[in-house]
């Protein structure tokens, strides 16, 4: 019986001495990153096209590139 | 949104720790199936530890920087290539799964290319990383809320 009133008066010690801490969202935050995933992405440039035309064209050649290649990435 | 070296290393590492699967996937599939007798447990140190944490930390350089002085993210990353190359071509040298010779580079005991060859890999990565940077890590910054 004492323990549980040494319980009870410890927890509240505790309560008094720690404020409850504000848990909920300000505000939510699931729209923002709805909207960002679906934001428009820039277009991918024709420059960068050839130049991942050059990487495969690379490999193709050489194909003993594409594991040293994998080990760099 | 605070932190924004904390997001900028969480964005920066996420595609090498994703693409770590088909790194890991090529070389198991390279030497248990195929039985290429690549060293595994070798080479796979730096695309599992290093990479990863490099990228994260080109990319909270990147937020470092002050705007005006910041080059533009693909080129930003297509920088990191002059840091990773010989990083990883002197760990291969140091655990002996790459070497040289008069006949050209000779890496995980399996592939043999030809100085013409070898020549094609710098460029080759720095064209990967300025692409994986410009499309990939552009997008998961802006997702984290960094410019």
């Amino acid at each position: 019986m004492n323990a549980r009133r040494d319980h009870d008066e410890v927890r509240q010690a505790l309560r008094e001495a720690f404020p409850p801490v504000d848990t909920a969202l300000r505000r939510d935050l699931w729209p923002l990153m709805q909207r960002r995933f679906h934001a428009q992405r820039p277009r991918v440039a024709w420059y960068d096209w050839a130049l991942a035309g050059v990487v495969g064209g690379a490999i193709v050649v050489f194909p003993d590139l594409f594991l040293v290649l994998v080990y760099h990435l | 949104m605070n932190h924004p070296y904390l997001r900028a290393y969480m964005a920066g590492i996420v595609v090498p720790t994703a693409f770590l699967l088909v790194v890991m996937g090529v070389f198991c599939l390279a030497r248990f199936v195929f039985r290429v007798p690549v060293p595994i447990e070798r080479v796979i140190v730096f695309p599992m530890a290093l990479i990863p944490n490099m990228f994260g930390a080109w990319n909270m350089l990147h937020v470092a920087l002050m705007p005006g002085r910041r080059l533009s993210i693909g080129a930003h990353g297509a920088l990191l290539p002059f840091v990773l190359v010989p990083l990883g071509f002197t760990l291969g040298m140091l655990l002996g799964v790459i070497n040289i010779d008069r006949d050209g580079v000779h890496a995980f005991q399996t592939v043999r290319l030809a100085y013409v060859a070898a020549a094609f890999v710098f460029p080759v990565v720095i064209i990967v990383y300025y692409l994986v940077w410009k499309y990939m890590v552009a997008f998961l910054n802006d997702v984290v809320g960094i410019e």
